[in-house]
């Protein structure tokens, strides 16, 4: 594993699109600076002020003015730093980003890219640890991609920046620092993939939870596919339920407070169209139905780990 | 409000939802063009429009913000939405120049626009309140509020003003007419649109189908 870390690849891909079109402008908080992951690193001084934006803490006006950019033929990427924050910026995104392709009847895209980072795990509180994707995700016009290797992440904001729609990238901030590869990484980042083949259990999952369910089917023996979920709006669910045809269970994986919407839309896909296959319930594992506590303990408990999806993977086979 | 056209007009349903859209949008405009935003004294109660001020100015913007202040937001007047007395006092705080207008008065409104829209092109962001009277309800068919004949009704007001200065009645009066038939034509246009098909709401949710 000696390639470039996740967030490293995208700082790469960002500022590759940057150099290939003048008309790309990266707007958010602290981006001069390079944003606290390093993701915008460097980018101020290559491209100037003028295109890479430092704005004050105002995500409702900043994501307005990506809107307006791109109504007006640029192509803005916003650092959404939390996606926490998207809650701020939600009227641009949802009421105006999402619908104004649809309510002027075709006349105007709106080509935005958004990159946002959620995730528990670092103690940072129920206001910096959550996974919002399953809300943004529900918005009809926004699509959303939450890609789990350096790869893919990088495809994934080329994607997002050459897009005539809004797009948000999803990104894990377990995952920033990862530099590991995963099967199928040269494909493109709107299809989900199986990054592991296997005969007896199918496991759907997105992001660090990839990595998770690689490493538990290794731990217990299980020949487990594992398919990573990496479009989630809209959702593409066909490799699932093209594995599960071959396999007949399934167990699904997602980062978010219980009981889980994304999680039940991949179940519900596979219940639609191959209920027939299964020889056993389809079993979901997220987080509780909790925000995400800040206390040590209890984030640990609220994070699922290794041993929690092994421990899952045994009962669907058991079932 | 949710009116879309082919030309760069933009309305939104959600009170000051344009304001920063309106920032955006001046910023990918070549540099002798400015953005114009237009939005009711509603609006300025709303945290965008305090953020969206704030940013012009930092980034001296070209945009001319036009408040028409007609004292109602809803069905709630001014007096209950805030004790700022003037929608120009906030243009003070973030450095803006501003002007507090008769914005009934067609005359007026042309200069103090043309006189900000000068310092505007010169990267100073700047804000018109347009004082005028409520000259329909809230909707169509609020029954809450009749529509009376108003005496500041900017367009009685203008051919006031004209017939005055020598206009005679003929010439206004074929302007009406123009101005009615053009309106008359574009409302048989749009009744006359074909039904939207069954499956356009599908099509028209990206503009590029994943």
């Amino acid at each position: 594993m000696t390639g470039p870390t996740l967030v490293q690849a995208a700082r790469d891909a960002l500022g590759q699109a940057m150099a290939a079109d003048s008309a790309v402008i990266v707007l958010g908080e602290d981006v001069t600076a390079g944003g606290p992951f390093g993701l915008t690193k460097g980018l101020v001084d290559e491209y100037g002020r003028q295109r890479v934006r430092n704005t004050p803490i105002s995500e409702g006006a900043v994501m307005g003015v990506a809107v307006g950019l791109a109504l007006g033929g640029a192509q803005p990427f916003v650092d959404l730093m939390f996606c926490d924050f998207v809650t701020a910026a939600s009227d641009q995104l949802f009421n105006h980003a999402a619908k104004i392709h649809f309510m002027s009847g075709g006349c105007y895209s709106v080509p935005l890219a958004v990159w946002t980072v959620g995730g528990a795990g670092t103690r940072w509180g129920a206001q910096h640890s959550q996974r919002l994707d399953a809300w943004i995700a529900s918005v009809p016009g926004i699509k959303v991609l939450a890609p789990a290797s350096p790869a893919l992440a990088a495809a994934s904001v080329l994607e997002a920046i050459g897009d005539p729609d809004p797009v948000v990238v999803f990104v894990d901030r377990a995952l920033l620092h990862s530099r590991r590869d995963l099967l199928g990484d040269t494909g493109s980042p709107w299809r989900s993939r199986v990054v592991r083949g296997g005969t007896e259990l199918t496991v759907a999952a997105t992001g660090r939870l990839v990595h998770l369910a690689l490493d538990a089917a290794d731990s217990i023996g299980a020949s487990a596919e594992v398919v990573d979920v990496q479009r989630l709006a809209p959702l593409d669910p066909e490799p699932v339920v093209d594995s599960v045809t071959r396999t007949s269970r399934l167990l699904v994986l997602h980062d978010e407070a219980g009981p889980g919407a994304l999680a039940a839309m991949i179940a519900a896909a596979v219940q639609e169209a191959a209920f027939w296959y299964l020889d056993a319930p389809i079993a979901r594992l997220t987080s509780p139905a909790t925000p995400v506590p800040a206390a040590a303990t209890l984030e640990d408990a609220y994070v699922l780990d290794a041993d929690a999806v092994a421990s899952a993977m045994k009962q669907v086979l058991q079932a | 409000m949710h009116l879309m056209g082919r030309r760069a007009v933009l309305a939104t349903g959600i009170v000051g939802g344009s304001l920063p859209i309106a920032l955006g949008n001046s910023l990918a405009l070549p540099d002798e063009a400015v953005s114009i935003s237009f939005f009711g004294d509603g609006a300025v109660q709303t945290g965008i429009f305090h953020e969206t001020l704030n940013l012009a100015s930092l980034w001296r913007a070209r945009v001319l913000f036009v408040c028409e202040n007609n004292g109602w937001a809803e069905f709630t007047s001014r007096a209950e939405h805030t004790t700022v007395e003037t929608v120009a006092a906030h243009a003070q705080t973030y450095g803006m120049p501003a002007d507090t207008i008769d914005g009934g008065d067609v005359l007026a409104v042309r200069a103090a626009a043309s006189r900000l829209l000068e310092r505007v092109r010169c990267g100073n962001p700047a804000l018109l309140e347009c004082q005028i009277t409520r000259l329909r309800p809230h909707y169509e068919g609020d029954l809450r509020r009749a529509a009376d004949p108003d005496p500041n009704d900017p367009l009685e007001r203008l051919a006031a003003v004209l017939t005055d200065a020598g206009e005679d009645a003929a010439t206004l009066a074929a302007l009406r007419r123009t101005a009615t038939v053009a309106a008359e034509r574009a409302l048989a246009d749009a009744l006359n649109d074909p039904p939207a098909r069954s499956d356009d709401a599908a099509h028209l949710v990206f503009r590029r189908q994943p």
